[in-house]
């Protein structure tokens, strides 16, 4: 008794072919079903941002609300944000800025100043724009109703940008330059209501939490993967040892078990109690 | 004599050993049970009710709780099967029979029977007494 729980390498045989063969096979198995499970928790981080747009979308797709009721200037417009408003008045075209886009230099969102009936005024984005700065199409004259999706103030963004330009839609600094109270937000147009010239682009919607159910199975099957992996480099690692045991000491191969335990050891890697002197078998 | 095939294999058990098994056998039944009802669950009363009547509550209960406990079932087997020296056969049978309603029973049904056995059928030796063996043992 009192075999070491470790064969020094230098003195053991090379492992048979089968043996190699099925350590092959385990570590193979085991990648295989880590690559399916990966892209079984993929799809489901996909299904999860899709729910995330389709919470998005089918806010947008509520019934439009009055903009002068539900976000007069001053007031806290967080519960409307991300529907679909409908405003009145009149577009005030002295008061327009562009946007540049954040990724094309030569596209910019244009920014309108439009004056509500109710005495405040919003920040209407009417649509993008490609091409010469100066050249930008008026708004529409008069007085009209406009529709689109009410968004929040957009973050900082520390680019340099052109004069007549500011870097992302920031309500504070228009309105250090707009006579009006402001809404606390601003308004991007719906399609039908772009105006001729500018091209419509999609408000860009900070994507809700999606269901939150699909992100959980995504972080199972990369944690399950992980496992698989694990387990297949184990169970190789195991068939080695084993092997290696049994031809060290020719015995031993009648008894399943010897102070090293070539079975099963707790994937959580705690070793606590395989104190190989404790695992004698007695005849 | 010694044994050839590890399922008559006789243990020599330490007290504080043969606690350990128990406790273990038993969170690992824990779980089979917890598991294998939960998925029952969800397969046979959360599925069809989410698509054929549209309602998903239940699969919205039972689903993610479902895969982390199904961890928790594995690493319990493991740790049980490491002390009664399980095969990597029957831990890859256990770890699938997890999967299919019902069989994760079926297989606690018969690890438990196994397990029940290595615990009558091993020597329970005191910590002194085993340390005079070791201490006679030729290293």
């Amino acid at each position: 008794m009192g075999q070491s729980c470790c064969v020094h390498r230098d003195s053991v045989p090379r492992l048979s072919g089968t043996v190699v063969a099925k350590q092959a096979a385990v570590i193979v198995v085991g990648i295989v079903l880590a690559g399916v499970m990966i892209m079984l928790g993929w799809w489901q981080l996909q299904v999860y941002r899709e729910s995330g747009d389709q919470a998005a979308q089918e806010r947008i797709n509520q019934p439009a609300l009055e903009l002068a009721e539900v976000a007069p200037a001053g007031a806290d417009a967080g519960e409307s944000f991300g529907r679909t408003v409908r405003l009145t008045g009149t577009y005030d075209s002295s008061r327009q800025v562009l946007v540049p886009d954040a990724v094309d230099d030569d596209v910019y969102r244009v920014v309108t100043a439009f004056v509500q009936d109710s005495g405040d005024a919003v920040a209407v984005v009417r649509g993008t724009y490609r091409g010469d700065p100066a050249a930008v199409p008026e708004p529409p004259s008069g007085h009209l109703t406009q529709q689109g999706v009410l968004m929040p103030n957009e973050g900082t963004d520390d680019r340099p940008v052109g004069p007549g330009q500011l870097s992302s839609v920031r309500i504070s600094v228009l309105a250090q330059e707009w006579p009006w109270p402001l809404v606390s937000g601003f308004v991007t147009l719906d399609e039908a209501d772009t105006t001729p010239g500018l091209e419509y682009r999609a408000p860009a919607m900070p994507r809700e939490g999606g269901a939150l159910r699909n992100g959980a199975y995504a972080v199972q099957w990369w944690v399950f993967a992980a496992f698989a992996v694990g387990l297949g480099l184990k169970m190789a690692h195991d068939f080695g040892r084993e092997a290696r045991l049994q031809t060290a000491e020719p015995t031993a191969a009648t008894e399943p078990t010897t102070e090293a335990d070539p079975a099963v050891e707790p994937q959580t890697g705690e070793d606590a109690g395989t104190d190989p002197a404790q695992k004698v078998r007695q005849p | 004599m010694t044994q050839s095939t590890p399922d008559q294999q006789r243990f020599v058990w330490t007290p504080d050993e043969v606690r350990g098994v128990r406790s273990a056998l038993l969170r690992y039944r824990v779980m089979a049970y917890l598991v294998g009802v939960l998925l029952v669950v969800l397969t046979l009363v959360g599925v069809p009710l989410k698509y054929l009547a549209d309602n998903d509550l239940v699969v919205r209960i039972t689903g993610v709780p479902h895969g982390w406990l199904y961890l928790v079932l594995l690493i319990t087997a493991f740790d049980v099967g490491r002390r009664v020296r399980w095969g990597w056969g029957r831990l890859i049978l256990i770890m699938l029979a997890g999967t299919v309603p019902f069989l994760s029973f079926v297989a606690e049904h018969f690890a438990t029977k196994d397990v029940r056995r290595k615990l009558d059928e091993a020597t329970v030796v005191s910590e002194e007494d085993l340390a005079e063996q070791q201490g006679s043992a030729s290293a």
